[in-house]
């Protein structure tokens, strides 16, 4: 029988409730997990077989919908890794402590989701989630779950950020101890990342394809809305379309705005204003853009600046002054200033330990939804052309009952998240 | 303001366009063509005002439905309608109420219509839709291709009047479409529809009976859930832990909606004992949520579970709902918590805000769990306020780990320095070493700037870690003043490695202060006087340090004292002077000494100063040329060559080029002379510099200096436009040993081959290399091939070779052209096809350049007809080359190129190629070969039913069936002409089975007689050309009966296009007939056999091709 028939005679779907290890403990006897935890990396494309590569815990499963995929990751792994077509039944896997998600974003919410109620934790890849609403769904599974979740992204905490030439924590000092005055607007300009992924466009008149013979396209849908298969939509391509990502801002966004808001401290917040210049939106094909604005209720701005508009991007500025890469600055004696102020809290940045010791970790669902939630906020103002404004608290559109349908986007049957 | 501007520019634009439009579009009236001509449009501004010009137009809406149904792949048409969808719905409700109704009503008229069409326009509803428009698309909850869409629609609008239409539609849909339905109401949670969801639960379909119950569980009505679960359970015979998960998820709903009893009620059947961590957790949020003393005492409990996860959830779901009074109780219970929550519980202990959270944090400190005390330490500014750093300051002087010291560092970092600094420092003498270390490291860190005096004299401290330390925060802090105590500590220096810290500390302290100290000033007059001899050799390297012109004579001054110690020393300090103001010193030094080691040293010293210095070219090319004038032996002379190479300017060149002549000095002088000169450029160069460099080039002719300098100029390897380069000057990348030549290679098994491939290519790595842009071979090992087989082209490449050497250029895996040295081989030149029998075997001309020079090859390869230029001279003129490994046979169609080994030492570089396309189309083949029916088989008649005659295959006509070919086919063109009969009827069959009728378990390509009037009343897609049954042609074009027609039929994918006489009239693409694929499989096959019908007529076919992709 070939892998794919499997969810047609097995129970499917909707027979299981939850998918819960079969294993189950009972009373007081828990036994408790050894040191060496254990993952299952779920789509094993590019990302995939870097999360298949890491060496910190103990790889046991892999997943894919392409068979090609597979075979050659499972290639690079060697034998003791078990290959795995359908992801449910590598949640099934009580053996298994860590579910890495790599697949394309429109899986991320419903895997990790699933994921959490199966009593995993996660490592998720960037952006977190395809929509808003999807966000909070996963907050609320690793709330109830006590999940231990992280994204892969990591420039609030560690390495230089993208054309900066300096970590962020400099200047999440000088942001916090006022040194530049408040409001804040960081400016990120077009070579941190978004220039080199807009080629990631989509095609808004591709012709269907035969779908490959290794390819399940309907299990790569998955939540998605069926379109026909082009094989541009898929692999390295998808983002290129709505339904899947947003181009180059939904790859690399979470990547720059992530520490940016790590800087502004809008961590339990969102935008009240989101405005983008962009040429006419395709309701399928994610196009380029030239800049998107964000404003919060306090006045700090990021400003994506995606015609090189702005020279020395990126840049922090404030009404007491201004840092630029290299942490170059019209602030005299700005390194010496930093050096006597306080520290920033201290961040739970491995994640491995973090797992063991039941720590929440530096990037994870809750401010990680903050960060996904600015990307998703220029998806939306993309889209529709026009002036936005958010309300960080009820995380709904003012007065724009379209901007408010992009936030809970019905997914595709019989795939359920609630 | 803006807008107004834009609104302007955009009528006037606007007027413009809309003399132009009338032809680009016949299907929309000109004035809507104009407005979609400008889509998509810039930025938003004018995209609205396009937008209200389309609404504005009368029936605009329903005209762009109605061609987006013939067209629903065309991107205008799609950036109209969701630019208008995205427009009105934050309108006017007249105006979304219209647009929505006319998307509607080309919805409702296109029910059965173009599916890729109709999804568009749902997905287009989804943005717009309010109710009202729910009940028009009720229609496609039925339809198994658009139900998806359809649904979201419902779930965007999310009203109720959506959840009574979809209950409604459980009445009448399929299974398939009831399980989505059903899962639509949870989603709506569409209250009104729990008693059918109770009723679905008795579903005998389980995934029906599954969904229902997941959808009441979303709705959460009190009184029906509890009920549904025990008779889910009772029908499908499971037990009670399976629905633990979906009991604790209704809980949820049932609080959220402040249910709090029905909460109580259904979670009540669960088992604890039976739930996994996760689960066991979510429960212990509910008990929580439900009744906060009694689940605080819970969570009491699990904190003490071996399992961390539940034992941590237990100690955050508590600490969520802190209280004081609990608090107390978590710090009486805490030595039987969980190793792991301990840590988090010290957390909840701390944010609780009780009077016992100190002493409990003073307990853990002093207790030997180090994550506690850790936890303890990290809680202390919180607890603790103004005691915080006093107690962290405190936790130093005991015994600290490595851990708890970086934490107390950690924690003090994120208090303001002003509050640590001080009694940070007072503490000092009682710190540990480790703990001190981290302290200094700290001040460091945050560039503390006092208590100058603690800090210096820790420099006699017996640890040299914690010296060190001192000194980096010095380096910060101590005023120049200071310097003296730094001196005397230095003079007490341990090692040359602690003087110098020291040294370098005193140089950062002056350099900070931007001042040369009367300290250092002191030590200078100190030197100058005739006393303490020790104490000048000890301060000399320090004075050096600073490169201050003041010292440098004094210094030179002692390079000549009677006391070796410390001429030696001033030496020294000479040779590591920082700054170019030594030069004339060093050049003095090193012209004059006799002592060889510091001549050496002196010039080396030179060397370093004019490569770091910031000079111009003119002073570097100076300073050189006056150290090359003391150089003494080659070996320095080189060393200063390598300085002038980095120097760009004529001055320099012409320096280099002196060198050029003398036989030792040439390699390194020539190296210098391409750097510069390829820096420089030839263009910028004056002409005295420009003629003596081309006459050293001239005689420099054969010597690798030669090469240097010529690769220098003309970039080696660099492909000419449209050709791509087949050597990268690094590596053989793109080439493979020879495992076999083709004879042997076709008796060969794959497995044989693959293992010669290995051992060719180890010996390939021994006697090819890669040198100076150039591919070297030693005259060994076998011949080198291209990893890729090429079929035509154009290729260059350019070789060289050694007296009485031999070689030559394979083709296609063929020898060859000719590479030899003409003095042996009787005056014969070069570049001939050494091997042709036939054809001529020698060059038209002797074109060689004398050996040891380079010569080019462009050799053109068209089919088996080889074309050769040497060095420029045609010597093979358009000449077959004939097939060495089987003469009866034509050239091979592809092949490798072979760089041919033969016994001597060879060099080739710049080797370029150009793929060429094929003049001839091999890959063209007859399907039909005239005279017989070889190829062909008959399916469903007897063997007589088709015959072949004068180059036609033609059918009796009796008995049906029809002709197929023996293989399959999946991608291709088919070329043919046929002819019917006076009402005929045939058929091209494609990607058809051999079982069933293969119209509909393939497909079928109509041929008919058009004309006949038997056949008026067909439909349009059952005449000629047509996909039968699927897709009617664009036109009529065809001809009348017994003419013959030209028929072309590509496949490719799902793409078919069908050209009838030179004229298009099929472009479709199978997946938008998928609908039809249910009477019609034969839609989705990807491959299949090719063959005729014989339809009861004497049709004729002939010049049957075909091509495969």
């Amino acid at each position: 029988m070939k892998r794919r028939n499997f969810l047609k005679t097995a129970a499917g779907i909707t027979a299981a409730f939850t998918i819960i290890p079969r294993h189950v403990l009972g009373g007081t006897g828990f036994t408790a997990p050894s040191d060496e935890l254990t993952r299952a990396v779920i789509g094993v494309g590019g990302m995939g077989r870097w999360h298949a590569r890491l060496q910190n815990s103990r790889l046991l499963a892999l997943c894919d919908v392409d068979a090609n995929h597979l075979k050659r990751a499972l290639e690079m792994v060697g034998p003791a890794v078990q290959g795995y077509h359908d992801f449910r039944e590598v949640l099934q896997r009580d053996d298994v402590d860590i579910i890495h998600i790599a697949t394309p974003p429109h899986w991320h919410a419903l895997m990790a989701v699933m994921a959490a109620d199966a009593g995993k934790d996660i490592w998720c890849e960037k952006p977190m989630t395809r929509t808003i609403g999807e966000g909070q769904k996963v907050i609320a599974a690793m709330q109830r779950n006590n999940t231990i979740f992280r994204i892969n992204t990591w420039f609030r905490f560690r390495g230089n950020f993208y054309r900066f030439h300096s970590t962020v924590a400099p200047v999440k000092k000088a942001a916090e101890n006022g040194l530049l005055g408040w409001p804040l607007k960081i400016t990120i300009g077009k070579h941190q990342g978004f220039e080199w992924k807009f080629f990631w466009s989509g095609h808004p008149v591709a012709a269907p394809e035969w779908i490959p013979d290794e390819l399940d396209y309907d299990m790569w849908l998955g939540p998605a809305p069926y379109k026909p298969y082009h094989k541009h939509r898929t692999h390295q391509t998808f983002r290129g379309y709505w339904d899947y990502d947003g181009g180059g801002l939904g790859d690399m966004g979470q990547h720059y705005l992530d520490p940016a808001q790590y800087i502004l401290g809008k961590d339990d917040t969102s935008p009240v204003e989101i405005e983008a210049d962009a040429p006419q939106a395709h309701p399928d094909a994610v196009g380029s853009w030239r800049r998107i604005y964000m404003k919060y209720a306090d006045g700090c701005e990021i400003i994506l600046d995606g015609d090189a508009r702005d020279k020395n991007a990126p840049f922090i500025e404030g009404p007491a002054g201004k840092i630029f890469p290299r942490l170059k600055s019209d602030i005299p004696d700005l390194q010496k200033k930093l050096a006597s102020l306080p520290d920033p809290q201290p961040q739970v940045t491995d994640f491995i330990e973090a797992v063991k010791k039941r720590q929440r970790f530096a990037l994870n669902e809750q401010n990680g939804h903050r960060s996904t939630t600015l990307v998703n906020l220029g998806k939306i103002a993309l889209q529709l052309g026009r002036k936005l404004y958010f309300d960080p608290k009820s995380q709904r559109f003012i007065d724009d009952e379209a901007a408010n349908r992009l936030i809970d986007q019905p997914i595709r049957r019989p795939w359920v998240l609630r | 303001m803006i807008k107004k501007l834009f609104q302007t520019i955009f009528f006037a634009l606007l007027f413009v366009i809309s003399f132009l439009a009338a032809q680009t579009s016949a299907q929309l009236p000109g004035n809507l063509t104009a407005l979609l001509d400008v889509l998509p449009t810039e930025n938003s501004v004018i995209a609205e005002l396009l937008l209200e010009r389309i609404i504005a137009q009368d029936d605009g809406v329903e005209i762009l439905c109605e061609a987006l149904q013939k067209q629903p792949r065309d991107s205008v048409l799609q950036y109209a309608i969701n630019g208008l969808a995205k427009y009105v719905s934050q309108k006017k409700k007249s105006k979304r109420r219209d647009f929505n109704k006319a998307l509607c009503t080309g919805l409702t008229a296109h029910a059965d219509g173009n599916v890729v069409a109709n999804a568009f326009v749902l997905e287009q509803l989804k943005i717009s839709a309010s109710a009202a428009e729910l009940k028009k698309i009720k229609s496609f909850l039925f339809d198994d291709k658009l139900i998806d869409p359809a649904i979201a629609v419902f779930i965007a609008v999310a009203s109720p009047q959506g959840g009574k239409i979809i209950l409604n539609a459980l009445k009448q849909a399929s299974d398939a479409q009831k399980l989505k339905l059903l899962q639509a109401l949870g989603d709506l949670k569409y209250q009104p529809a729990e008693k059918k969801l109770t009723a679905f639960v008795r579903n005998e379909n389980e995934r029906l009976s599954t969904a229902a119950l997941q959808a009441m569980v979303a709705l959460a009505s009190p009184k029906m859930i509890g009920e549904a679960i025990a008779f889910h359970q009772k029908k499908e015979k499971k037990t009670a832990t399976d629905y633990n998960a979906l009991r604790l998820q209704a809980a949820r709903r049932l609080i959220a909606q402040g249910d709090k009893n029905s909460a109580l009620q259904i979670i009540k059947p669960i088992d604890a004992h039976v739930l996994t961590p996760h689960l066991f957790t979510q429960l212990l949020q509910l008990s929580c949520d439900l009744a906060p003393a009694a689940g605080l005492a819970k969570c009491l409990t699990a904190a003490k579970n071996t399992d961390p996860k539940i034992a941590v959830a237990a100690v955050k779901i508590a600490a969520a709902n802190r209280s004081s009074e609990s608090a107390t109780k978590w710090i009486s219970h805490f030595d039987q918590i969980n190793a792991v929550a301990q840590p988090h519980t010290v957390d909840l202990i701390a944010h609780a805000a009780i009077a016992a959270a100190y002493p409990f944090l003073e307990k853990v400190l002093q207790s030997d769990n180090q994550a506690n005390r850790l936890a303890a330490l990290r809680n202390l500014p919180s607890v603790a306020g103004k005691n915080a750093v006093p107690r962290l300051l405190a936790h130093l002087q005991g015994k600290p780990a490595k851990k708890e010291i970086v934490t107390v560092m950690a924690v003090l970092s994120g208090l303001p320095l002003a509050d640590s600094a001080t009694p940070l420092i007072a503490k000092f003498p009682t710190l540990p070493d480790a703990a001190l270390v981290a302290a200094l490291q700290f001040l460091q860190q945050k560039k503390y700037s006092g208590s100058v005096d603690d800090i210096i004299a820790l420099l006699g401290h017996k640890n040299r870690r914690i010296r060190f330390a001192a000194l980096q925060v010095l380096q910060i802090s101590a005023p120049a003043k200071r310097i003296p105590d730094l001196l005397n500590y230095a003079r007490n220096a341990t090692s040359a490695r602690e003087q110098a810290e020291y040294f370098n500390t005193i140089k950062t302290i002056a350099q900070y202060r931007q001042v040369l100290p009367v300290q250092v000033l002191a030590s200078l007059a100190r030197l100058q006087a005739a006393e303490d001899l020790a104490a000048k050799t000890f301060e000399l390297p320090l004075l050096a340090g600073f490169g201050a012109s003041e010292a440098l004579v004094s210094i030179f001054q002692l390079t000549k004292s009677p006391d070796s110690k410390l001429a030696d020393a001033a030496h020294r300090a000479l040779f590591a002077w920082p700054q170019t103001n030594a030069l004339e010193t060093l050049l003095q030094i090193a012209s004059d000494s006799d002592e060889q080691t510091w001549h050496v040293l002196a010039v080396r010293a030179i060397k370093r100063l004019i490569d770091s210095s910031d000079f111009i070219a003119a002073a570097k090319v100076h300073y050189i040329s006056r150290g090359l004038a003391v150089c003494r032996s080659d070996d320095e002379t080189r060393l200063l060559l390598g300085s002038l190479s980095q120097v760009q300017s004529a001055d320099a060149l012409r320096l280099a080029l002196k060198y050029l002549e003398n036989d030792s000095l040439k390699m390194a002088a020539g190296a210098a002379v391409v750097q510069i000169a390829a820096a420089q450029g030839y263009d910028e160069m004056d002409e005295l510099t420009a003629g003596l460099l081309q006459a050293v080039l001239k005689n420099a002719v054969n010597s690798p200096a030669f090469d240097r300098i010529e690769s220098g100029f003309i970039t080696q390897n660099e492909a000419p436009d449209s050709f791509v380069t087949l050597f990268n000057g690094k590596d053989l990348s793109s080439w493979r040993g020879l495992a076999a030549d083709p004879l042997q290679r076709q008796k060969m098994t794959a497995e044989e081959y693959a293992q010669a491939q290995v051992r060719a290519d180890s010996s390939m790595h021994r006697h090819w290399r890669v040198e100076d842009g150039m591919i070297i071979f030693d005259g060994l090992g076998q011949s080198l091939c291209t990893k890729k087989d090429y079929q035509n082209y154009e290729l260059r490449l350019e070789w060289k070779i050694e007296k009485d050497g031999d070689s030559g250029i394979y083709l296609r895996g063929v020898p060859q052209v000719q590479i030899w040295d003409p003095a042996f081989n009787k005056g014969v030149g070069s570049g001939g096809l050494f091997n042709n029998k036939i054809g001529a075997d020698k060059p038209l001309h002797l074109a060689d350049r004398p050996i040891g020079e380079w010569n080019s090859f462009r050799i053109t390869l068209i089919d088996d007809r080889c074309t050769v230029y040497l060095n420029d001279v045609l010597v093979v003129d358009n000449v077959v080359l004939e097939n060495y490994w089987q003469r009866d046979k034509k050239l091979y169609p592809a092949g490798s190129i072979e760089l041919q080994a033969h016994h001597s030492p060879l060099a080739f570089r710049n080797i370029f190629i150009r793929e060429l396309p094929p003049t001839v189309d091999t890959t063209v083949v007859d399907l039909f070969n005239g005279v017989d029916l070889s190829g062909w088989q008959i399916i469903g008649n007897s063997d007589d039913s088709w015959f072949a005659e004068n180059g036609i295959l033609t059918t009796s006509g009796k008995g049906g069936g029809w002709i197929s070919t023996e293989r399959e086919y999946a991608d291709f063109t088919l070329e043919l002409e046929f002819r019917v009969p006076s009402g005929g009827n045939s058929g091209v069959f494609l990607r058809a089975p051999h079982a069933g009728d293969p119209a509909y378990t393939g497909m079928e390509i109509q041929i008919l007689d058009d004309y006949a009037k038997k056949y008026a009343e067909l439909k349009p897609w059952q005449y000629s050309g047509s996909i039968y049954a699927v897709q009617a042609p664009a036109k009529r074009v065809s001809k009348a009966a017994g003419q013959w027609q030209k028929m072309k039929i590509t496949c490719k994918g799902p793409s078919v296009k069908v050209d009838l006489n030179e004229e298009r009239i099929i472009d479709t693409n199978l997946i938008e007939n998928m609908a039809k694929t249910a009477h019609h499989p034969g839609l989705k096959r990807r491959k299949g056999f090719i063959g005729f019908q014989n339809h009861g007529a004497r049709v004729t076919y002939r010049n049957v091709r075909i091509r495969e992709f």
